[in-house]
Formats: C-alpha cells, sequence, structure tokens
C-alpha cells in the first residue's frame, strides 16, 4: 500500500518537472505584448519551482530505487509501443543538471535580453527546450525519446534564430536545422531496424540477443549518426560556431550543457546495444572532434566560437570515452561539462554585455567579441573574473574542480581499457592525453587576452548587475570539486552513486595528469604573456628547434651533395636517359589511351545522364494531369509488388 | 423479380452505354449528356437494389442539380470563348494502360473476395422510414457536419464566383 | 446472386473509365466529370455492399458521399470559371504555373 502511494507521489512529481516548463511556454505563448515583461518573472518563478521539484524527487528516487511509469501509445497489430518515464538517480542527475542549468540562465536572461523586443518568444521557447529536454531525459521509449530529440532541436532552431533580423543568425538556424536533419535520418533508420527485429523500442526491454550482430551493427552505426549530428562530432560540427549567433544565455543552455550532450547522454543509455564495431568508430570519431575542436579553439578570436570549439572538443572527449570503455566516466564529465561551460558561456556574456553597455555610451564601433579588441577586465570586472577563472580550471581540469576529478575517471577507465599491449587503442589514448594537454593553453590564452592582458582602449566598464552575477556565482560553485565530492583526489563519494563498479584508482594517472596541466600552463604563459597573436603557431613549432634542425641538414646535406654529385655523373645521368625514352613510349600510349578510352567513357556517362535527365525531366512538366498519371502508375506498381 | 431483373441488366447496359460514348465523344457538350444518362440509370439501379431514398437522392442532386451545374458552366464558358468546346485527349496510351490495369485489379479483387450474403433487408419494406429515423438519431452527427460543409462550400463558391466579376470590372 | 458480380464488373468500369477521363481530356469541366464519374462508381460499390450486409451503413455512406460530391462539384466550377477569367481557357495544360516555380 505504501508503495503504491509513494510511486503514485513520484510520478506526479515527475509529470510535475516535465510540465511546468511547458506550462511556462504556454503562458508566455498567450501572453499579450503589452504585458512582456511579466513573462521573465513568470518563467523564471516556474523554472525555480520545477527545480525545487526536482530536487524533491531526485530524493524520493534515492529513497525509493527505479522507478519507471508506461501506458500503451500506439497499438499496430498487437504491437504495442509505450510511452513511459523512466527515473534512476542516474537520470535524476540528469534532470537536475538540466533544471538547474536551466533556471540560472533563466534569471540571467532576464538582465541579458532585457532590452530585447521579442522577451515574449525568447523565454517561451526556453521553456518549451526545458520541457523537451526533460522529457527527452526521462522517457523510457527511444521512440518518444525521438520525438523529444526532435523538439530540443526545434526549439534549438527557433533559439539560434532568436535575432531573425540579422541574415548570418537566420543561415546559422538553417545550418543547424538541416545538418541535425541529417542525423535525424539516421537516428530514425536506426530506430527502424531495431523495431524490424525487436518490435520493442523500450530501453530498459531492448536487448541485443534478437538481432543479427549485422544489422546490430547497422543500427548502432545508424543512431550514432544521429548523435554526430546532434553532439556536433566530427563530419558535422561546423554547425555549432556558427549557432552562436543566437543569444549567449541560450548558447550557455542548449548548445554547451544540456542539448548537444543529448547525444552523448543517449549513447550511454543504449550502451548495450552497440556492437564493437560500433564503439571502435564512436571511440575514433571521438578523439578526431576532441583534437580537431581543441586545435580549432586555439586559433579563434571570438569568445563565443573559441568557447564553441571547446564545446566541440569535450563533446568530442565524452563520445571518445563512452566509445572506449569509460561510459561512466564519459557521463560524469558530461555532467560536470554542463555547470562549468554554461558557467564560461555566461561569464562571455556577462562581457559582451558590459562591453556593449559601454560601447553604447560611447558611440565605439568595435566588435566585442573579439578578444584582441579586450582586456584588462579583470579590474573591471572582477566577479566575472572570479567565475571564469574557476569555470576555466574546471575545463582545463586543474585539481580541486569538478573537470579534474572526471577527466581522471575518464583516463583512468581508458588506460583500463587500452590495456598493457600495444594496439590501435594506444592512439585513443594518446589523443585524450593530447586533448588534456591543448585545453589549459587555449583557457589560458582566453584567460590572457580578456583579463589579464592591458586593455587597449579606455572605456569605463561597469560590473554586470545582480542577477547576472548569482547564476555566474552558482555556476562555479557547482564547478568547484567541493560541491561534487568531499575528497578532490578521490574520486568515491558522489560516483559511487552513479556506479556499481568504482576503477582502482591509479596514482600515477592522477600525478601525470596534474603534471601535464601544469606544464601546459606554464607553456602557455610562456607563449602568450610576451607578446599577443602568432606565438600560438611558434609554440606547436618552437622556432629554435626548427633553427636547429635546418642547420645539422644542411651540413650532412653538404658533404652528401659532394658525394652524390659524382655517381650522379657517371651512374644516373645514364639511367635517366634510359627512363627518359621508355616514359615518352609510355606516355603516348598513355595518351592515346586517355582520348579514346577515358574521354569516351567519360563523355558517355555524360551523355547517358543528361538523356535520363531530359526524361526525368519532362516527366515534371507543369501539367498537372502528367503530375497525377505518374503518381497513380506509381501506386499502381506498389500496390501490385505488394500483391505479388 | 425477373422482372427486377431485367430492368437491373437493361439500366447496366444503359450505364455502360452511356459512360462508353463519353469516352469517345469530342463534345463536351454531349459528354455531360451521356453522364446524365449514366447516373439516371445508376439511380435505376439504386432503386431497384432496395436503395429508393438514394436513387431520388441521385436523381434530385446529381440530374437535377450538378449537372445542370455544369451545363451552365460549359455554356457560359463556351459563351466567352465564342467556339464549341472541343476537347483533345493526351497521354492517351499511359492512361489506357493505367485504367486498364486498375480495372483488372479491381475485378480480380472482386473475384478473390467471397461475399457472403445475408439475407437481410430485402424482406424489410420501409426502408425511406428507416432511413429518416436513423438520420436524426443514429447519424445525426455526421447529417449536420453535412450541411455545414454545404453551407461552407456554398458561400465558398459564391464568394469566388462573385470576385471574378469584380476583378474583371475593375 | 449473379447480377451482384455483374454490377462489381460495372462498377470497376465506371472508375477506371472515370479515371481515364480525368488522366486524357483536356478540359477542366471534363476532368470535373470524370470526377463525379468515379464518386458515383463508389456509390454504386456501396450500396451493393449494403445489400449484402445487414442495417443500413452503406446507404448512408453513399448518401454522404453525394453530399461531398456536391460540394466537390459546386467549388470545383467556381474555380474553373476562376482560372477561366484568369488564363482565358479551361485546358489546364495551358495554365502550367506549377513549372514556372523553380
Amino acid at each position: 500500500m505504501t508503495e503504491t502511494i509513494s510511486s503514485s507521489f513520484s510520478l506526479w512529481l515527475a509529470f510535475c518537472v516535465l510540465g511546468i516548463p511547458l506550462l511556462s511556454a504556454l503562458i508566455c505563448f498567450i501572453i499579450s505584448d503589452k504585458v512582456a515583461w511579466l513573462a521573465p518573472l513568470f518563467s523564471s518563478l516556474l523554472i525555480m519551482t520545477s527545480t525545487i521539484i526536482a530536487i524533491i524527487l531526485f530524493f524520493q528516487i534515492t529513497k525509493t530505487g527505479t522507478f519507471s511509469y508506461s501506458w500503451p501509445w500506439i497499438s499496430i497489430s498487437q504491437k504495442t509501443i509505450h510511452a513511459g518515464i523512466l527515473l534512476d538517480s542516474k537520470i535524476m542527475i540528469m534532470v537536475l543538471v538540466v533544471n538547474l542549468v536551466s533556471l540560472v540562465v533563466h534569471l540571467f536572461s532576464i538582465s541579458y535580453m532585457a532590452e530585447d523586443n521579442a522577451l515574449v518568444r525568447y523565454f517561451g521557447m526556453l521553456g518549451f527546450f526545458t520541457f523537451a529536454m526533460i522529457g527527452l531525459v526521462m522517457s523510457s521509449n527511444l521512440l518518444v525519446l525521438f520525438c523529444f530529440w526532435e523538439l530540443v532541436g526545434f526549439s534549438s532552431y527557433r533559439l539560434i534564430g532568436h535575432w531573425h533580423e540579422k541574415p548570418e543568425a537566420v543561415n546559422a538556424a538553417t545550418k543547424a536545422f538541416i545538418i541535425n536533419r541529417v542525423g535525424d535520418l539516421g537516428f530514425l533508420i536506426g530506430l527502424m531496424i531495431l523495431w524490424s527485429y525487436s518490435s520493442n523500442l523500450d530501453i530498459t526491454e531492448l536487448t541485443p540477443n534478437y538481432i543479427p550482430s549485422g544489422w546490430l551493427t547497422a543500427a548502432g552505426a545508424c543512431i550514432f549518426i544521429g548523435v554526430i549530428s546532434k553532439s556536433a562530432q566530427f563530419p558535422l560540427f561546423n554547425w555549432l560556431p556558427d549557432a552562436m549567433e543566437g543569444p549567449t544565455p541560450v548558447s550557455a543552455l542548449i548548445h554547451a550543457a544540456t542539448m548537444v550532450a543529448a547525444g552523448v547522454y543517449v549513447l550511454i543509455r543504449i550502451e548495450n546495444l552497440f556492437t564493437t564495431e560500433v564503439f571502435v568508430v564512436i571511440s575514433i570519431v571521438g578523439v578526431i572532434t576532441a583534437i580537431a575542436g581543441a586545435m580549432g579553439a586555439l586559433f579563434q578570436y571570438d569568445i563565443k566560437k573559441i568557447l564553441a570549439y571547446s564545446t566541440i572538443s569535450q563533446l568530442g572527449y565524452m563520445v571518445m570515452a563512452v566509445g572506449s570503455g569509460a561510459a561512466e566516466g564519459g557521463y560524469l564529465h558530461l555532467l560536470h561539462h554542463a555547470f562549468f561551460k554554461a558557467g564560461l558561456f555566461l561569464a562571455a556574456g556577462a562581457i559582451i554585455h558590459a562591453m556593449y553597455q559601454s560601447y553604447h555610451h560611447h558611440e565605439v564601433k568595435i566588435d566585442v567579441q573579439d578578444i584582441r579588441n579586450l582586456g584588462g577586465l579583470r579590474k573591471k570586472l572582477p566577479i566575472t573574473f572570479l567565475s571564469f577563472i574557476i569555470c576555466g580550471a574546471a575545463l582545463a581540469g586543474i585539481p580541486f574542480t569538478s573537470g579534474f576529478v572526471s577527466k581522471e575517471l575518464i583516463l583512468t577507465q581508458m588506460a583500463q581499457w587500452s590495456g598493457i599491449a600495444f594496439s590501435w587503442k594506444w592512439f585513443i589514448l594518446i589523443g585524450a592525453w593530447m586533448v588534456s594537454f591543448v585545453t589549459p593553453i587555449y583557457i589560458f590564452r582566453m584567460i590572457w587576452f580578456l583579463f589579464l592582458k592591458d586593455a587597449k582602449h579606455q572605456l569605463e566598464i561597469i560590473e554586470v548587475p545582480l542577477i547576472m552575477r548569482i547564476p555566474m556565482l552558482v555556476l562555479s560553485l557547482c564547478s568547484l570539486a567541493l560541491f561534487v565530492t568531499f575528497a578532490p583526489f578521490h574520486i568515491s563519494s558522489m560516483i559511487n552513486f552513479l556506479l556499481a563498479t568504482f576503477p582502482a584508482m591509479n596514482l600515477s594517472i592522477t600525478i601525470l595528469s596534474t603534471l601535464m596541466v601544469v606544464i601546459s600552463l606554464i607553456s602557455a604563459y610562456f607563449i602568450y604573456s610576451k607578446n599577443d597573436l602568432h606565438h600560438a603557431r611558434e609554440f606547436l613549432f618552437p622556432h629554435f628547434y626548427l633553427d636547429w634542425i635546418y642547420d645539422q641538414t644542411l651540413i650532412i646535406a653538404n658533404v652528401w651533395a659532394e658525394f652524390v654529385h659524382k655517381i650522379d655523373r657517371k651512374v644516373i645521368d645514364k639511367l635517366i636517359h634510359g627512363i627518359t625514352y621508355f616514359q615518352v613510349t609510355v606516355a603516348h600510349l598513355v595518351g592515346w589511351t586517355d582520348r579514346f578510352l577515358v574521354d569516351g567513357l567519360v563523355n558517355g556517362v555524360a551523355y547517358s545522364a543528361k538523356g535520363i535527365g531530359t526524361i526525368t525531366r519532362s516527366l515534371a512538366n507543369g501539367k498537372i494531369q502528367s503530375y497525377l498519371l505518374w503518381t497513380l502508375a506509381g501506386l499502381l506498381i506498389f500496390i501490385l509488388w505488394v500483391l505479388s | 423479380m425477373s422482372y427486377g431483373n431485367l430492368f437491373l441488366y437493361l439500366f447496366m447496359l444503359s450505364a455502360f452505354v452511356s459512360v462508353a460514348a463519353m469516352l469517345f465523344t469530342r463534345t463536351i457538350f454531349f459528354a455531360a449528356l451521356s453522364l446524365i444518362v449514366c447516373l439516371l440509370s445508376i439511380s435505376g439501379i439504386f432503386a431497384l437494389l432496395n436503395a429508393e431514398f438514394l436513387a431520388i437522392t441521385q436523381i434530385v442532386i446529381y440530374a437535377g442539380g450538378v449537372l445542370v451545374l455544369i451545363l451552365f458552366g460549359i455554356m457560359l464558358t463556351n459563351k466567352i470563348s465564342g467556339k464549341p468546346l472541343l476537347m483533345e485527349a493526351h497521354h492517351s496510351i499511359p492512361g489506357m494502360i493505367i485504367s486498364i490495369v486498375l480495372f483488372l485489379l479491381l475485378v480480380d479483387a472482386y473475384q478473390k473476395t467471397s461475399f457472403t450474403a445475408t439475407e437481410s433487408i430485402q424482406l424489410q419494406s420501409n426502408h425511406i422510414n428507416h432511413i429518416g429515423t436513423n438520420l436524426m438519431s443514429t447519424y445525426v452527427a455526421p447529417f449536420e457536419v453535412a450541411g455545414l460543409l454545404l453551407l461552407v462550400s456554398l458561400i465558398g463558391a459564391a464568394l469566388m464566383a462573385s470576385l471574378t466579376k469584380k476583378n474583371n470590372n475593375a | 446472386m449473379p447480377e451482384h458480380n455483374l454490377l462489381f464488373f460495372l462498377g470497376a468500369f465506371l472508375f477506371s473509365s472515370g479515371l481515364y477521363i480525368v488522366f486524357t481530356k483536356k478540359n477542366a469541366i471534363m476532368i470535373l466529370l470524370g470526377i463525379e464519374l468515379m464518386l458515383n462508381a463508389a456509390n454504386l460499390n456501396l450500396v451493393i455492399f449494403n445489400q449484402l450486409t445487414t442495417g443500413y451503413d452503406g446507404q448512408f455512406f453513399a448518401l454522404f458521399v453525394i453530399v461531398v460530391a456536391v460540394c466537390e462539384a459546386a467549388v470545383g466550377l467556381a474555380l474553373i470559371f476562376r482560372i477561366y477569367h484568369y488564363f482565358h481557357t479551361s485546358v489546364p495544360d495551358q495554365f502550367s504555373d506549377l513549372k514556372e516555380i523553380n
């Protein structure tokens, strides 16, 4: 009896957590433009309520254990798709993170977007996004999850294009939307394969047992394509830097903390479905993305673009972790990343806001997002500086921050996975180490340019208002290791919660990674403190090494050249003559083949393509009757094919 | 019963002949007239199949309403263009192929289906009475929706036709 | 009942003829006639099915089909008039605006 009461209590709470953001979106959509100032207030209050309920639900779930509830949604000839909610402590943490980040972003937006004239639309879409994201996290069925996945993509599209009077924003929104459609196609095909073999899309009941391994690999690869586009992985990551055209709080919420992490989240949820081949693909794609993103972040000058590339890099890191047996580490990193990256974005937003305000007063036209135009903000924006430093430290993986804990967990698990014997897994491992070496450099570069370097301009910059400072401070607090575990060098208290079996601590990895961060920071300091820009490249190829190598090469080369010269005269010249004659003969032969065989083939292909084009084009001649005719012809052929 | 059968065959024959005439005629006016004949014979078939109410509706609405409307339409467009409306055909071969394939498909479907005839309403007599009662009780919702649809299409059609005139005047 | 078979043939014939008219005749009014023919073929089948079952469902369905057909004819004719006044023709080939949108 008590169990049913508590479970129905959980159900109600879950519905509240899911429904309140939707309610906030609905209120924002029906509210009149005259009282638009009410929208931020209402939606922030509602999200706060939902966060509190989520906390209550969290404790409820930790007390009662896994909770699931489902009801039949679609029935097709004895096969039923259930829509349902699945909650355990692992999922609830994600729900909490989404709620908390959404709450601080709402608060931050109150001030950041105060002068915007489409407040209602903005807050409505924020609420809608929160609803969709929580739905995605909670749903227990892959099809329902896919629906929310689409809704999340839709609200991301709307929010990137929020300032739709800017053509760049519209283009970026369209780009994000279209690239995400490619991935969604893959996701859908994967779901179809799973459905046709197991007639069941419940995440908990879906087992690879009934599915042939070839098809399972195909399904996993297709779903991973969806993840690639949503989480901005290697071939499809270019939409994320463009997505920075949206308002900065949106970038913090959607394109750093939650939505882009949804891909990684899905990977972790359906991890048991992937075959070994898929895991190989996942880890390779992840490591390529991580390195490419880190390199991109090293050479960008736009604040938000740097953070976007850094997000790509970190997402690649998580995907790589999932692919190489460090799924728990990846999940932990996802949660930590949500906090510190959102904090970084909010701090960047605060800088942009403050700069914009001061430029606005002085009527100077400079790109406020270009880090070369900024500097010396340490004294003027102390709170922002503090939170940027903390979040940046977490991103760099400096001890006593959350990023250090999760990074170390990933590296430990990956070291176990790759083993001692040399194999291709080592390259992945080296890639992971490389990324954790480069990350502190680019974050130091940002801090150097933004805060430490002397300012080029003489502007009066005022610290941002309280309502913007509190969210940043909350997020930086969450990025401290104290918040997630009480012993920063011993990753146990929080992770015990997530992991059944906790890998043994490896002291050497701890020391090595700490050392690496220190070296990286020192080298970054020497690169950037001297002068500004092009030293980044010089770091990659230190010129003194190169000069030395060039000199040595020249000396050796001179000695060799004398020797080779003699041989050249006597032996090689004759050889070369012979080879030349042979080459000319071959060239004639090749030329003939090229003209008659290859050209003929190419032209033939072109002609046939043109012919096919003419035939197909004649079908689309604008006459409604012929459209109808061919449509019906197709339908009849289909019917006949089905009947036979 | 045999008379009924005889009439049924007659009506079927006339429907068939009129449709065939429709297919091969080139005058649109003649085609419309033969459609009237076809619809009238179908209403005869309806009457013989215990659907008297439907037969009357068919005569009143189709033969009396729709076809007159169409004839008016033909004459109106005829008057404006100033020459008798002949129609040409295109896509004859593919159209014919598709139509024949569809016909064969339908016939095949009929052949494959086994219809178990239940001796039911043939024995009852007052079909119209029954239909009237049902129309006002069981089927009242579709009835009302149909009325609404008629009203909407009436207004829409009138609006569209009148807009044309205004544009022409202006 | 042997005549049912024949009636089904008639229905199929009416339907295919209507389709043929819709595809091939180069006049919008003729297309409308073809659609009416197809609707009537469907009606005929509904009445036959009604004969083969208990109740009056088939007849009611046919009744509503007639109502919808009336609406369709009225709106269709109004559309044809409008197109006629705009393009000065009722041959659908000549108003191929669908093609221009590239």
